[in-house]
């Protein structure tokens, strides 16, 4: 009895020692395991990133929002606001867009108005929070304006803020907002690579409504992905 | 920035008219929301009108159940992320995790905040609570020590989240006064977290006779320290994937690119504690021959808890972090927080008395306000996000 008593001490004993010996030793294996990325990721990442440089224009001058959309400051705490450079290439040819009524409210980060195009409805979010106090009708008629000129005459709604709300801080703009397209288009290229074909392979630029091809289960989620479209109550 | 010359009127109702703010909360979402925490209100009352013994399943064999188990251990260990980012970014200088120290602190203010009203539900004379801290100390008990720290910590928290809504209300000078002690809070809260996270594991010390001998150890106190550190981790994970996804509209345009970073390194760290973690576990199978009870049916729930939510949330982190994949880290993390919440239920309830003919079962009114006090947090938690500073720091300070 005594001795299966000292056997069984013994045994549990030699357990917790093998335990104690196996973590030191799987210990530095496993440390190297975790803090070493797989060697291939950085080469490809760096591949992605040159092949998709310069894919999107980023003027200077304008606040970009994640969103794809911008809003440019034309005093009396009025915004001119419209779409990026990304947008019109994704959802293009352009066939209409709807757009607020002139004293609806919109908020940013929420949806404002909905762009249509050969590759389906986009709905995209505001970048800044105000009242709609113009609206471009050119725009919304399929003119092309918003298709040729994005930045210029294709601008879709001016937006007065209230006094004290935040303006425009926290978008991006100049280098940092080009940095911002770049890292973009190489998700971009690293997501839909096979759908963008030879068009991104080869170093080019990808072609007018890169999202025609998409297939519908592809489309929603470059839409949920690239134009942070709000899904749930975002607001309490 | 802009908030000094906001109306609070403003302020609190995101810049809409009172009534536009209302019906916005008209949403099926909100609504059902809305109908769970009513509800636990209902049962929260009907439990102090009643008694404990009328609304719980709690006996005197069996004095702990779900709002221990699940809303104090649970919402205390889940609220680690609080201290354990914060001595991250503010004592060992890893600043590029700032990003989600607000959101982890106020994550930790709030699971601590429902976590003492859990406790006020489960306590049978809920008006003593302040008796350990101004009347009777009782500085034998372990009770003395979780009173004083989650007191302390509490208004810890508190503090360290206040520069937030000095923000939002536009106290600036206030907010550099609090700014200057910061450091002190923070180490502060370090230290009563330490103390507290493990002294919650030396309540079950003193009934070894009662818990099955899987889950009893002398290094309990041990197990919900490290573990506690696995759980803030992780769960700064979670909140900050599903904050990233639920505020578009407050999330400043560079923090996407940020946040798979960020994400990817606290995955790092989560498996490699959780790597000793389920080390020390094994060791204290290993203590007392406890390892032979391996071979019953409580065996197989632990296996589950060890491997299944463990182990298993270990190797994942540690995959993801070596092939970049912030996808895999954030099921990682909810398998990790899942895992903890296992465990302390285990602990707490299942362990207790295993296999008695009357083992406990919570009732309806314990569970209601459970998932009511959950459903609140969370609400808050929007609630604030929508307003102050928590998720875009640098944005606002600017």
């Amino acid at each position: 009895m005594i001795a299966a008593g000292l056997h069984g001490l013994v045994l549990d004993h030699a357990l917790a020692y093998l335990l104690a010996v196996l973590y030191l030793l799987s210990f530095v294996p496993f440390w190297r395991f975790v803090n070493r990325t797989v060697p291939a990721a950085a080469p490809a990442a760096a591949g992605e990133r040159e092949a998709a440089r310069g894919w999107f224009d980023v003027p200077d001058g304008f606040g970009f929002h994640p969103g794809h959309s911008w809003a440019r400051g034309i005093g009396n705490r009025t915004f001119k606001v419209g779409i990026d450079d990304f947008a019109r290439s994704v959802v293009g040819p352009i066939t209409g867009v709807t757009l607020p009524g002139i004293g609806a409210r919109v908020r940013r980060g929420e949806v404002a108005w909905t762009l249509h195009g050969s590759a389906g409805s986009l709905p995209m979010v505001a970048p800044v929070d105000g009242e709609v106090v113009a609206v471009n009708r050119g725009a919304s008629l399929a003119s092309g304006r918003v298709e040729t000129d994005p930045y210029g005459e294709g601008w879709l709604l001016e937006v007065r803020q209230p006094s004290g709300i935040r303006g425009a801080e926290g978008l991006l703009s100049g280098a940092k907002a080009r940095a911002w397209m770049e890292s973009v288009a190489e998700r971009l290229h690293r997501a839909f690579a096979p759908e963008l074909g030879p068009v991104a392979a080869d170093g080019g630029t990808p072609v007018h409504g890169i999202g025609v091809g998409l297939a519908p289960a592809d489309w929603d989620r470059l839409v949920e992905d690239f134009f942070l479209n709000p899904t749930g109550d975002g607001r309490a | 920035m802009g908030n000094a010359a906001t109306g609070f009127g403003d302020r609190l109702f995101l810049g809409m008219r009172f009534r536009d703010y209302v019906r916005s909360l008209m949403t099926p979402g909100n609504v059902l929301a809305g109908g769970i925490v009513a509800l636990g209100v209902a049962a929260i009352a009907y439990r102090f009108w009643m008694g404990l013994g009328a609304a719980t399943n709690l006996t005197q064999a069996t004095p702990w159940g779900l709002w221990i188990g699940f809303d104090m251990l649970c919402g205390v260990a889940l609220a680690a992320g609080g201290f354990t980012l914060a001595a991250a970014v503010h004592l060992l200088g890893l600043k590029a995790y700032e990003p989600v120290v607000r959101p982890a602190i106020l994550t930790g203010f709030l699971g601590y905040l429902f976590a003492v009203i859990g406790l006020m539900c489960d306590l049978g004379q809920p008006w003593r609570i302040p008796y350990p801290i101004f009347y009777q100390y009782g500085v034998t008990s372990v009770m003395f020590e979780v009173g004083w720290c989650v007191f302390l910590y509490l208004t810890v928290l508190a503090l360290e989240f206040s520069p937030a809504f000095l923000e939002w209300m536009g106290f600036k000078a206030l907010r550099k006064r609090v700014g200057q002690v910061m450091l002190a809070l923070i180490v502060l809260g370090v230290l009563l977290s330490t103390l507290h996270q493990s002294s919650l594991g030396s309540l079950f010390l003193m009934a070894p006779g009662k818990m099955h001998p899987l889950w009893y150890s002398p290094y309990i106190p041990l197990f919900f320290f490290v573990s506690a550190i696995v759980a803030g981790i992780s769960m700064v994970i979670v909140e900050s994937g599903l904050s990233h996804r639920a505020f578009h509209h407050r999330l400043s345009p560079d923090r996407p690119a940020d946040l798979d970073g960020l994400t990817l390194g606290l995955a790092r760290g989560g498996a490699v504690v959780m790597f000793a973690y389920l080390f020390l576990r094994l060791l204290g199978l290993s203590e007392d021959g406890r390892w032979r009870e391996l071979a019953s049916p409580a065996g197989g729930w632990l296996a589950m808890e060890l491997v299944g939510l463990t182990l298993v949330p270990c190797l994942m982190f540690a995959w993801a972090s070596r092939h970049r994949r912030a996808d895999v880290a954030r099921i990682a993390a909810g398998l990790a927080v899942l895992g903890i919440v296992v465990n302390r239920v285990n602990v707490s309830v299942v362990a207790w008395r295993f296999g008695a003919p009357d083992h406990y079962v919570p009732s309806w009114i314990e569970i209601t306000v459970s998932v009511a006090l959950v459903t609140a947090g969370v609400l808050m938690f929007r609630w604030i996000v929508n307003r102050m500073p928590v998720l875009n720091v640098e944005e606002e300070r600017s």
